[in-house]
């Protein structure tokens, strides 16, 4: 009797198990299709001529020396991402930025070695790049690029020594954004859903100064660059 | 009947506070403000596509001013540049388009040059063929200038075990990205995309 009673109850706990594990597989395959669904948009609608790869990975980023998104042309979005994204528009941003350094990594000499290298080296210069283009790629596949400010108002920290070291202030690189926006894209400035949203609320408080430099800049006509903070 | 009563004052106090919350909200006074009076139209969205066909035919154009990514001839984001077909384009024995058409198109993203050689490079998009269905164009065009980087890199390499040295290749900056009215760029047009 207690060997019949022992059975049922390891079969039972397999049982769970085994459906725990069903669960989680197909709960990862529903994140990789949305990730990659939005992916395959961008480059198509695009006209990316590159292989690029998406997958999604469950857990918490991890920093390699060898970041995949330029050496494998593969964008991972790890679980730890999908805390920030809150709809389409940011899962396209997210993926728009990494894909418009995946397509520069194919260019120029030795197969895009030189230019992997020179995205690494400078990747200050890279970042700015990446956002505008990736701007422009949400726009042609059909997102708003607002959601790129509204993503990386939550999910960029403002480190202390960005200033000087090797990445770009997040509030610099959202006006710098917001300004492409402005000039190539007014339409999602003027026609913007996302203008009651907390995030965008708090970029448009902690960008203040940024965008009183971009006012004062198209009133006068200037046509220099703005150093923006 | 009270506990109604009270139900819907909670209801109506709460709906209040949330206005009264709603009307703090800030205003993009850009939007409201510089962009109001202009008539701004829905950017192109390129959503119906089809690759199935190879077929590409490569039309040769020519700018009509120099432009730089820095210096005398620097252009900005967003310039409107003028070129021209430089040679008459066939596609199936057809004339697609004719020699010295003009072609417009605007400057997408400028990178200026950086440390260890890095290049500047223009990027240019919108290009308007008269005739041409522009969203056939593989975009965008880009012209970079001197690559250093291709050569500074094996000095530095080599240099390395002689500090620092190594570290003095870093302050040779790349070549500007320039285009000049000499210059072919070379636009792909895919007739049935």
């Amino acid at each position: 009797m207690k060997k019949t009673v022992l059975t049922i109850f390891l079969l039972m706990i397999a049982t769970v198990t085994f459906a725990v594990d069903a669960d989680s597989v197909y709960q990862e395959k529903e994140y990789q299709k949305y990730v990659n669904d939005i992916g395959v948009k961008i480059l198509n609608t695009n006209k990316i001529t590159k292989h690029i790869i998406f997958t999604y990975q469950k857990g918490d980023y991890k920093k390699t020396i060898n970041d995949p998104t330029i050496s494998k042309r593969q964008i991972i979005v790890y679980g730890e991402h999908f805390k920030y994204i809150e709809n389409d528009d940011e899962m396209a941003a997210f993926l728009a930025q990494k894909i418009s350094l995946a397509a520069k990594s194919y260019d120029g000499e030795w197969g895009g070695l030189v230019s992997v290298t020179q995205i690494k080296g400078a990747p200050k210069k890279y970042e700015i790049f990446a956002d505008k283009r990736a701007v422009d790629y949400m726009v042609t596949a059909g997102y708003n690029p607002i959601g790129l400010i509204t993503l990386m108002n939550k999910s960029k920290p403002q480190n202390v020594f960005d200033k000087v070291l090797f990445h770009n202030p997040t509030s610099k690189r959202m006006a710098i954004i917001y300004e492409y926006i402005y000039t190539k894209y007014p339409y999602y400035i003027v026609n913007n859903p996302y203008i009651n949203d907390p995030d965008y609320q708090n970029f448009l408080l902690n960008s203040v100064e940024n965008r009183a430099k971009l006012k004062q800049k198209i009133e006068s006509g200037s046509k220099d660059k703005i150093k923006y903070e | 009947m009270n506990r109604y009563i009270l139900l819907i004052l909670i209801v109506i106090c709460f709906s209040l506070v949330t206005q009264a919350n709603a009307n703090e909200l800030l205003k993009d006074d850009l939007a409201d403000t510089k962009l109001k009076e202009q008539e701004i139209a829905k950017p192109n969205i390129n959503t119906n596509y089809n690759y199935l066909d190879t077929d590409c035919v490569i039309i040769p154009i020519k700018i009509t001013k120099k432009i730089s990514t820095a210096g005398k001839y620097k252009t900005l984001e967003g310039n409107e540049l003028e070129f021209f077909v430089s040679e008459d384009v066939y596609y199936n024995e057809k004339l697609l388009v004719s020699k010295d058409t003009k072609v417009t198109a605007k400057v997408e993203i400028l990178t200026t040059k950086g440390i260890s050689g890095i290049p500047g490079e223009i990027s240019i998009s919108d290009f308007q063929i008269p005739g041409l269905d522009s969203s056939k164009i593989l975009e965008p065009v880009t012209k970079r200038g001197q690559n250093r980087t291709l050569w500074i890199l094996p000095v530095k390499w080599a240099l390395t075990p002689l500090p620092p040295l190594g570290s003095f290749t870093n302050i040779i900056v790349g070549g500007d990205g320039v285009i000049k009215p000499s210059h072919t760029l070379k636009l792909h047009y895919y007739p049935n995309w």
